[in-house]
């Protein structure tokens, strides 16, 4: 058997709408964990044990387990709580809430790597909590963080396909479909692991110009 | 006879009886030679025996976690066969992302060109592109180029080859983390290149490996779920199998990620034991 | 060469350095350099830091190339050999046939941390020389009753201190019978206290073998005592080099002078 070109011009364009859904969900996704993750991580440095205690379980409970197996759970069991959203939604949530676990370590080791000095400077300035975290702590972390966070938005956008599993039309999912009308996988699939491979590769370079920028070599 | 028996059986249920003979039966064994006895005391009851017997072999696991093990852990034993292969398909797809990890990252630093070049070629490949649309890929795909797998192999192959490709780099990186003194000593000592890293470089190397490869076997185990999704009967389809019979979704996949959490702080906790061997003797500060 | 050391060089030299020179980018590390060594002599290297005292030493041990000059140890051109009739460069296997006569002791000690002390004196016995075990073992003994640590035999080197490290390593290079010995600044890393324990191996090796010794140091006294020759480098090249008893007593060169000045006032 060998490879047919024609098929592969034909179906470019429904990949390519699905790439953009693809896209969508890893930008959506990564808001989400992004915006979890700082959560998770003030939780951590939470005065309260118990607290702290919990969400740093809580993390490594969602880092080592299966993003499909989340999945499936807010899947069908968000529905009984009256919660019926879309799979796209459903998928950014749990992509989310996934990848929220790894931003909270990089928030963490982000903040941790802060020297002391400056937490005690503002302390001396009587800055309250707030504007610590605003003025002093944030502005010096969030720098060399970012291509960590890069990495991580790539990761998102290879774990996209798992979407496929909930019936969200993203790029792996149209594949199927395609391969499954036309009875030949092989075309779709490998413009699928192309596309990847190219968004990956740039990405790939991209974050090392964000590193070149943001991270400060000593 | 037959309420001495009854009780018995209870008893046994119980695991307060005493076992016959004083070998240690399994539960169905000792309710089947009740059975085989009672069935010879009552001729005329045979067939009412036989049928208790096969309901009884298919309930009775059941019936005994379910008055032991509360729901939702009545669901285990349904899952079981599910983490047996999980735990295959881990193990089979680490063997191939072993060796592969350590021909590339060898690789890497080898004087051909043309060995450096594949190697960078394969781990770029792997990493940058999805590990489930690889599985597709070579489950869906191949085929039509000749080559068909079944999916337990294909999911060793890809997943292997896959996380085989980050760990490379983690090999590359250990090799580079041994300092160049050590290195230096060896040549003044006249040690061939070869048998220079095979033993001095390559051992202490792998101490520095290990917290990342650790981490890597858990993204493995991770990436066992998603062969599911081409049908092969791991913990994550078996999951799916129970929840289109049950419809206790929330329970199962619960259970699910339980099972997947216990299965990963194995590993961690493994690796940590391996970490303490390997560094005997040395004033070694990665280990926690 | 100055006329003091001139007298000593009536026998082939074992070691032989010809308008060798080095750079690292733009830093020119050594110029010009000519050096001989007679079998069995015992040359202290000294000079402010920079001066290129420990790249000579590297070099001969081939742990860097020359850009420049001609090297020959026991006659043999280190970089070059002959193949076909024709001076080709140096392959890995002429330098390793070059490196079985000379041995090195780093600064850093550069121990194997992974192997126990038995092991880290055995391994390149066995594996290079083809010793057998049993034999090699017989050796390394040898070796640590020499140094005075035969019951660290077992001992990994993550638990001596700083001297002992510093005394394996010159067992393990001992091991492999190098004509030659190159000692780079090998108390610098130790406590004070600890240094003189190893200069007395230094000591003892110097009385009680043939080995020609090679050895950049800041110990003068040390210097004095050891040494058939002193050698003054500055930037990449010999300023002034002769006796020890002259040397240190009457330098020629004002460099010499003022570089000893500044050294023997610590």
């Amino acid at each position: 058997m060998s490879f047919d070109w024609n098929l592969v011009l034909e179906i470019l364009p429904a990949l390519l709408s699905a790439f953009l859904v693809t896209v969508q969900a890893s930008l959506l996704g990564m808001a989400v964990a992004l915006l979890l993750g700082l959560v998770w991580a003030l939780l951590r440095r939470s005065g309260n044990r118990l607290v702290a205690w919990s969400a740093t379980w809580t993390i490594e409970f969602i880092r080592s387990t299966p993003l499909l197996v989340q999945v499936y759970f807010l899947f069908y069991v968000l529905p009984s709580f009256g919660l019926s959203w879309s799979p796209l939604v459903t998928g950014v949530i749990a992509l989310g809430l996934h990848y929220s676990a790894y931003t909270a370590e990089v928030y963490r080791t982000g903040i941790d790597n802060l020297p002391k000095g400056q937490w005690e400077a503002a302390m001396a300035l009587n800055l309250g909590r707030f504007d610590t975290y605003r003025s002093v702590v944030l502005p010096q972390a969030i720098p060399p963080m970012i291509p960590a966070l890069g990495n991580y938005l790539v990761a998102i956008f290879k774990e996209t396909p798992v979407l496929a599993a909930i019936t969200v039309n993203e790029l792996l999912q149209t594949a199927k479909l395609i391969g499954a009308d036309s009875f030949r996988y092989l075309e779709p699939l490998t413009v699928v692991g192309i596309l990847f491979l190219i968004a990956s590769l740039l990405s790939a370079r991209l974050v090392e110009k964000l590193e070149a920028r943001f991270v400060p070599t000593e | 006879m037959f309420t001495g028996g009854l009780i018995h059986f209870h008893l046994l249920v119980l695991r307060l009886a005493p076992r016959t003979g004083g070998r240690s039966f399994g539960l169905q064994t000792e309710v089947f030679f009740f059975l085989r006895a009672f069935g010879s005391t009552h001729p005329g009851l045979e067939p009412a025996v036989t049928a208790t017997r096969r309901v009884l072999c298919t309930g009775l696991k059941q019936l005994f976690y379910g008055v032991f093990m509360p729901p939702p852990f009545d669901l285990l034993p349904a899952l079981l066969s599910g983490v047996v292969v999980t735990v295959q398909l881990t193990l089979g797809a680490a063997v191939v992302a072993f060796v592969a990890a350590f021909i590339a990252g060898l690789g890497r630093f080898s004087r051909s060109r043309l060995q450096r070049s594949l190697a960078k070629i394969y781990v770029d490949i792997f990493r940058g592109t999805s590990a489930l649309v690889q599985l597709f890929w070579v489950y869906f795909g191949l085929p039509l180029l000749g080559i068909s797998l079944d999916a337990m192999a294909a999911g060793i192959l890809v997943l292997g080859l896959n996380v085989g490709a980050y760990g490379s780099e983690v090999v590359r990186g250990a090799i580079k983390s041994v300092p160049r003194e050590q290195v230096e000593a060896a040549v003044a000592l006249n040690l061939s290149e070869r048998q220079t890293l095979w033993y001095i470089v390559l051992p202490q190397a792998v101490l520095f490996m290990i917290p990342p490869f650790g981490n890597l076997l858990i993204e493995l185990l991770k990436g066992t779920a998603l062969v599911s999704l081409i049908t092969l009967s791991e913990l994550t389809f078996r999951g799916q199998m129970l929840r289109t019979a049950m419809f206790r979704s929330g329970e199962i996949f619960g259970v699910i990620l339980l099972l997947y959490f216990l299965l990963s702080l194995m590993i961690t906790f493994g690796m940590r034991r391996l970490e303490r061997r390997l560094a005997i003797g040395q004033d070694y500060g990665g280990v926690e | 060469m100055s006329q003091q050391s001139r007298r000593k060089l009536e026998v082939d030299p074992i070691l032989r350095m010809r308008r060798v020179r080095k750079s690292y980018g733009d830093l020119l590390v050594l110029d010009d350099l000519d050096l001989e060594v007679a079998p069995s002599e015992r040359i202290a290297l000294i000079g402010p830091s920079g001066s290129g005292k420990s790249t000579i030493l590297r070099i001969l041990m081939t742990l860097e190339r020359v850009d420049s000059g001609e090297i020959q140890i026991e006659g043999e051109s280190v970089w070059t050999y002959l193949h076909k009739g024709a001076q080709v460069p140096a392959n890995e296997q002429h330098l390793r046939k070059i490196r079985r006569k000379v041995g090195m002791i780093f600064q850093q000690f550069n121990l194997f941390p992974h192997m126990n002390v038995l092991r880290n004196l055995t391994e390149a016995p066995v594996r290079v020389l083809g010793l057998s075990s049993e034999e090699a073992r017989g050796r390394a003994l040898e070796l640590l009753e020499l140094i005075g640590l035969t019951d660290k035999i077992d001992a990994y080197p993550a638990q001596l201190s700083g001297g002992q490290k510093q005394r394996v390593a010159i067992a393990r290079a001992l091991a492999m019978r190098p004509r030659i010995m190159l000692f780079d600044e090998v108390t610098s890393a130790l406590d004070p206290e600890l240094v003189g324990e190893v200069l007395n191996v230094l000591r003892r090796l110097a009385r009680d073998s043939n080995i020609t010794m090679l050895i950049v140091t800041h110990h003068m006294r040390f210097a004095q005592d050891i040494a058939d020759r002193v050698v003054f480098l500055e930037a990449g090249r010999i300023v002034e080099e002769g006796l020890p008893e002259v040397m240190f007593s009457r330098p020629s060169h004002p460099r010499t002078r003022e570089f000893l000045e500044s050294v023997l006032e610590q």
